[in-house]
């Protein structure tokens, strides 16, 4: 598969009056052209700071301390979006790379029509005159499925409903046919009936356009609904990373096994919810071991010591903990997690 | 902060109540109404520290109520004669008092002697005794009430006067009740207070006008002061029942008799101002009574010695050629130029150099109070109640443009059409009050209520009133009782004549504030601008006497409410020609340059004792 | 949206006459009267006070006066013929001036507010922003007054460049109109201190926290260049809270004026309330007083309106080709439509 984006030991700081927040440390990871990457982690745990990282939209006191950022276009041309110039950014943003935001109740201008909003970046990248630039707008908004788009065009954000606006975000993103879409958890604010048809319109959108989706969510569900591949983020690092089937059903971190233990699901209804104990660590001065070491039941003394590196598992799946190394004592996942393993034997057994 | 709040209110009346104990507070009313005590008080206040290091403005500390350089009447040499010197020659031996220093500069080496002199001993000793007469305990304090107004200014005097006596007199609380000016006028009658700070100035160039306050039932005699002599003495002089050198010993008599034997006042000091002149400027004087200046006697020194080679500039500015101009400044607007309803200083004052009555106000070099105006010569009647004053004939209306109006010239009808606005009731003019202090006949219609009557009938009354064209030019006043300061009075502008067809045609808007060609003029200036920032007043050519008028040209600027510092850059720089020195330090700053001079004033400041025995 | 404005209209009735009616009570309980001539006796100052009816029952007095109003009649002074009409002679007559004076000191504090505190917010954390936000809390916490005696110190004494006052224009005393003009420049910049001061913080602090908004987030992932983000998204957004205080603050200027035009001589409106106040000129005093409480309520409400024709969430009507009427018939029709409806589907 071909790469698009190479991410490589990223490190990313903030200056806070607390001191230097170490918000994302040595995080690597490929994305390959018109997949969906799925990066799950509580709130904190770093994932918005990297796409945003990827996209330079830190806030002012964030510092891409060092590490690549490898953007391929199609022509082939390789860029480092860590140490591009404001200007070329500016082509970047909206043309190779979109975004969609947390919160569309927020994330459009209140005093600007939507029309407007949705024209900017075509103009801005297409070089299309107004008319065509309307015409174009048009037809986004026809394609996020909402009904008179030329009566849209000349509204407000106030006038539209939450998904609706969500749907305004996600037209603004797909405006320019951006080789990748970052969905930093785009269902979160809106209500559960309304966050499936914005994922299928992500999924569907997706197949349209061939772009590659980076899908920032704390919902495990939604991850295994969309993803090809999924990345667990805890404490500013990618903990563990593989297909989805890997990472559901054959998860290697103590970490990724607590978060698919609190998840309820048909496994363990009527069941206890797991949920995994303590709070994730400060990152102005993070733990020099496994971050996730003191919240495991399964920590081994090395794991309080010395950062364990990324294991391979199999060509897709890696992890990052001392559990996968050989001399490690073996270790049964909680049961919970080994009975989704079982099922998926089943499944494809069947 | 609700705690902090009741921890502090618990503080403060733990505070409070620490420094009353043991002391007992009385009332002092009682006590104020013996004689000894009101001398205690009047003796334990060092006035010259007030005015020489409080003030610093070079006024005078006073222990006499009529003030200095007030002419008391006319002497053997048939002269007019300073009121505290003939004090001096009749009681000088008697007063056995140390007199106060005058500041330098002035003609006189010692103040005026007077009664009740600072004498911290025999005041300390007085309190005692009248304290052990009154069976006062030692731990019991004697709080005497002090009614005064809270104008800024004189905040400094009352603490004085307050620590003074406390720190004097022992076991005494001065509790200053501050009100407005206007409250305290409303409160004073009510006879609430022990002590009430007051201060006057003449009316006119008689003592009378000070002295007439205190006589019993007067309406400004709020201490309820009476004494049968002192009435008599001055109610026999206010009738011409004593003449000369015998009435201006009835006064000091009716004075002594005040202060030293009553000591119904406590005198403070006598108002000086210091201030900045251009030195070129000729018979720029305050007047005691009256407007400030009659700007009819004012020249420039146009001679070159007289300016210094920097001034040049200067006198280029103030004698253009044949023009000579002034420029002062006013701090306060013109209200009402109507002369029968305006009723303040600034109204006043311009309307004395606009119009003039039958009197006017005397060169202040001269000893003369006034001079023949309007009223070329008159005659007076055998009992002195029958004026009769003959007009000069030449003397026209002049409008804002300084033509004449209409070909018509000032007669006896304009005199008797002003004076009857003045006592109209439907007018209800506030200084209507001036025609019963003067006492013409019939000055009473002034207050009847007339609700009830129609306006001839009105008019039928106001024809009674003593005043008559008994002739086109020809006035006759007629008077209840004879008062020989009638005559200095009509030099006041309530007095000055209308010109009737001229007002019909205007009615209410005559004299209106902004509105020159409101008014007629027939003084020694008219108004050739007046605006929101000033007022000119251009010589008039047709004024009978226009030869002794100096001055072309005067500008007012107005500025109110303007620095006492800012005032003094404005005659640093050449916008205006004099200016007062409000401030102890501006007066030190300045009070050695050679344009300095000092301005005296005849308004005395005291406080009153609620004697309360009439 | 009309009735909303009717509302409002009647509202400010009501509160202009309950403003009179409390300030008239206010009045007529403040000792002293406006005959205060100390040489007047009491009985004198009785018997004048009578024929003005100063002494009769206060409601007599109260609905005396109020009748006089409803006839737009606010009386003149009265212890001088000094004004017959307040509100024709005075009020109208010294209007301008003080609407210059202000209007322009609000323009320059609106224009220099805005601009400087953009600049601080865009450049936050530099010396820029450091001077703004300390220049900012100097301009609100120092009267106007203490700028206008620093401003004369400074450059009319010192200096000697302008004039010590204003001082209006008269050829035959030497005043020219240069003179004019120079002597409004310290009155209008002492005056304009607190509106730059105000709106330079208050726009700061709305641009930063506009800035850090997602739409702005979204505006920079569009790939639009600063000054777009700036100019088309930011700006414009901030620019509606400061807005709203603009109102007020040409309210706080007319109560700055009150003391600035003592200060600088200024034969305007406000130099003369104190006066009259002081001197117990109820009805002078409470036809200014009425006048001022009239234009902050005007002002409020045109700020209100202003407020929706910016802001497009209470901006009412769709169809800009509308005129204001057609816009309000409309905007009445669709709420009557959704009303019945129970609101607009969407989804």
């Amino acid at each position: 598969m071909e790469k698009l984006l190479e991410v490589k030991n990223l490190n990313v700081t903030f200056e806070t009056h607390g001191g230097t927040v170490q918000a994302i440390r040595d995080v690597s990871f490929d994305l390959h052209r018109g997949e969906t990457l799925a990066v799950v982690g509580e709130s904190g745990s770093g994932k918005s700071v990297m796409t945003k990282s990827v996209m330079r939209l830190l806030a002012d006191n964030g510092n891409i301390k060092h590490g690549e950022i490898l953007y391929h276009y199609e022509d082939g041309t390789i860029v480092d979006i860590a140490k591009l110039r404001d200007g070329e950014m500016h082509k970047i943003r909206g043309a190779e790379i979109a975004m969609v935001f947390q919160d569309p109740m927020t994330s459009l201008n209140p005093t600007m029509t939507i029309g407007k909003q949705i024209m900017e970046p075509i103009m801005k990248h297409q070089n299309l005159s107004k008319k065509d630039a309307r015409q174009k707008a048009i037809e986004l908004i026809s394609m996020v499925k909402i009904d008179r788009p030329t009566k849209r065009m000349k509204q407000y954000p106030h006038e539209f409903s939450g998904g609706m606006r969500q749907r305004i975000v996600i037209a603004v993103a797909l405006a320019c046919n951006p080789n990748i879409l970052i969905c930093d958890e785009p269902t979160t604010a809106l209500d559960v009936t309304i966050q499936a048809q914005i994922i299928d319109l992500i999924k569907e959108l997706q197949q349209q356009t061939k772009a590659a989706v980076i899908f920032i969510t704390h919902d495990l569900g939604v991850v295994a609904n969309i993803a090809d591949r999924v990345a667990v983020m805890y404490a500013g690092k990618i903990c563990e990373i593989g297909t989805s089937s890997d990472v559901f059903y054959t998860p290697a971190h103590p970490y990724t096994w607590g978060l698919l233990a609190s998840k309820p699901n048909t496994d363990n209804l009527g069941e206890k919810l797991y949920s995994i104990p303590g709070t994730p660590p400060n990152l102005l001065d993070p733990p020099k071991g496994d971050a996730f070491a003191l919240r495991s039941n399964y920590a081994l003394e090395l794991d309080f010591e010395e950062q364990p590196p990324m294991f391979k598992i199999s060509d897709t799946h890696y992890a990052a903990t001392w559990l996968l190394h050989p001399d490690a004592p073996k270790v049964e996942p909680p049961k919970v997690v080994q009975r989704r393993g079982a099922k998926k034997g089943v499944t494809n057994n069947g | 902060m609700k705690k902090v709040l009741s921890i502090l209110f618990v503080l403060t009346l733990a505070i409070l109540l620490a420094g009353c104990k043991g002391d007992k507070e009385i009332s002092g009313s009682g006590m104020i109404q013996d004689v000894n005590v009101r001398r205690a008080i009047s003796m334990a206040i060092d006035k010259a520290y007030y005015t020489d290091t409080i003030l610093a403005n070079e006024s005078y500390p006073a222990d006499y109520y009529i003030p200095y350089n007030f002419y008391g009447g006319i002497g053997d040499n048939g002269e007019g004669v300073d009121f505290r010197v003939r004090a001096e020659q009749v009681f000088g031996d008697f007063l056995p008092f140390t007199k106060y220093d005058m500041p330098a500069g002035s003609a006189e080496s010692q103040s005026p002697s007077g009664y009740n002199h600072y004498n911290i001993e025999e005041a300390k000793q007085l309190w005692e005794d009248s304290r052990k007469r009154f069976g006062i305990e030692k731990d019991e304090t004697v709080v005497f009430k002090m009614l005064v107004h809270n104008t800024a200014s004189w905040t400094s005097l009352y603490d004085h006067v307050k620590a003074e006596i406390e720190k004097n007199l022992t076991g005494t609380k001065i509790k200053i009740i501050s009100v407005t000016f206007g409250e305290k006028l409303d409160k004073a009658p009510t006879g609430d207070f022990d002590i009430l700070f007051s201060g006057w100035g003449p009316d006119y160039m008689d003592p009378i006008t000070y002295l007439d306050l205190f006589v019993t039932g007067n309406g400004h005699n709020n201490i309820h002061y009476s004494n049968p002599e002192y009435d008599y003495l001055i109610n026999q002089a206010k009738i011409g029942a004593f003449q000369g050198q015998e009435r201006l010993d009835a006064y000091v008599r009716a004075e002594k008799i005040l202060l030293q034997d009553d000591v119904a006042l406590l005198p403070i000091f006598q108002s000086n101002s210091v201030g900045l002149r251009r030195t070129q400027l000729q018979n720029f004087y305050t007047q005691s009574v009256g407007p400030d200046y009659i700007l009819k006697w004012v020249s420039w020194d146009t001679t070159d010695d007289a300016w210094a080679a920097k001034e040049a500039d200067l006198k280029a500015a103030r004698i253009d050629g044949d023009e000579t101009v002034l420029k002062l400044l006013e701090t306060s607007k013109i209200p009402d130029m109507a002369s029968f309803t305006t009723t303040d200083q600034v109204s006043f004052y311009n309307l004395a150099q606009i119009n003039e009555g039958l009197m006017v106000a005397g060169n202040p070099q001269s000893n003369e109070q006034y001079l023949p105006g309007m009223a070329e010569s008159y005659t007076v009647s055998e009992d002195g109640k029958v004026y009769t004053f003959t007009l000069r004939e030449d003397q026209p209306w002049v409008k804002s443009d300084g033509t004449q109006y209409n070909n018509e010239v000032v007669t006896a009808e304009d005199f008797v059409f002003a004076w009857r606005k003045l006592a109209d009731p439907r007018v209800a003019s506030e200084y209507s009050y001036l025609l019963e202090t003067i006492g013409v006949k019939g000055w009473e219609i002034a207050y009847e209520d007339v609700t009830d009557m129609t306006d001839a009938e009105i008019d039928t009354e106001l024809a009674k009133l003593g005043v008559e064209a008994t002739g086109e030019f020809e006035l006759t006043v007629t008077l209840n009782t004879a008062a020989d300061y009638f005559l200095g009075m009509m030099s006041f502008p309530s007095f000055y004549p209308v010109n009737e067809a001229f007002y019909t045609s205007l009615g209410e808007d005559y004299g209106k504030t902004l509105t020159p060609e409101n008014l007629l003029y027939n003084g020694a200036y008219y108004l050739s601008n007046w605006d929101n920032n000033g007022h000119t007043l251009q010589k008039s050519d047709l004024y009978w006497d226009k030869d002794t008028v100096s001055i072309d040209k005067v500008i007012y600027e107005l500025v109110e409410s303007a620095e006492p510092e800012v005032q003094v850059q404005m005659y640093l720089d050449g916008d205006i020609d004099s200016v007062i020195l409000r401030t102890g330090a501006l007066v030190e700053t300045y009070g050695a340059r050679s344009d300095v001079r000092t301005t005296g004033s005849t308004t005395a400041w005291y406080l009153e004792f609620n004697i309360n025995n009439h | 949206m009309l009735r909303y404005v009717w509302n409002r209209i009647l509202m400010i009735f009501v509160t202009l006459f309950l403003i009179l009616t409390i300030n008239f009570l206010l009045l007529y309980l403040m000792p002293g009267s406006p005959f205060q001539n100390p040489r007047l006796t009491p009985s004198q100052r009785e018997r004048i006070e009578d024929k003005y009816g100063l002494n009769d029952p206060v409601l007599v007095q109260y609905g005396r006066y109020m009748y006089k109003v409803s006839k737009l009649d606010f009386g003149g002074t009265i212890a001088t013929n000094t004004y017959d009409d307040i509100f024709e002679e005075y009020i109208i007559d010294r209007l301008p001036l003080t609407a210059k004076i202000g209007g322009i000191a609000l323009i320059i504090g609106t224009v220099i507010g805005i601009t400087f505190g953009a600049l601080a917010a865009i450049r936050r954390n530099s010396w820029l922003d450091n001077s703004v936000t300390v220049l900012g809390v100097i301009g609100v916490s120092i009267p106007s007054f203490v700028f206008a005696a620093i401003l004369q110190e400074v450059f009319a004494i010192n200096l000697d460049w302008l004039p010590l006052f204003y001082r209006e224009a008269n050829p035959d005393i030497g005043h020219s109109l240069k003179d004019q003009n120079l002597g409004m420049i310290m009155p209008i910049i002492a005056l304009s201190v607190l509106p730059i001061a105000s709106i330079m913080r208050y726009m700061r602090t709305e641009l930063v926290e506009v800035f850090s908004s997602d739409y702005i987030l979204l505006a920079q992932a569009k790939g639009l260049s600063k000054p777009a983000v700036i100019f088309k998204h930011a700006i414009r957004n901030a620019l509606i809270p400061v807005i709203t205080i603009i109102g007020p603050m040409a309210i706080n200027l007319i109560a700055g004026s009150l003391v600035i035009e003592r200060f600088f001589n200024i034969p305007g409106l406000s130099n003369s309330l104190v006066t009259f106040t002081l001197a117990k000129e109820t009805y002078a005093t409470l036809a200014i007083n009425f006048f001022y409480s009239f234009m902050y309520v005007t002002v409020i409400l045109i700020v209100d309106i202003l407020y929706g024709v910016i802001d497009p969430r209470i901006r009412l009507a769709s169809n800009s080709k509308l005129g204001l009427i057609g816009k309000l018939i409309k905007s009445i029709k669709r709420k009557f439509q959704s009303d019945n409806a129970g609101g607009e589907v969407n989804e």
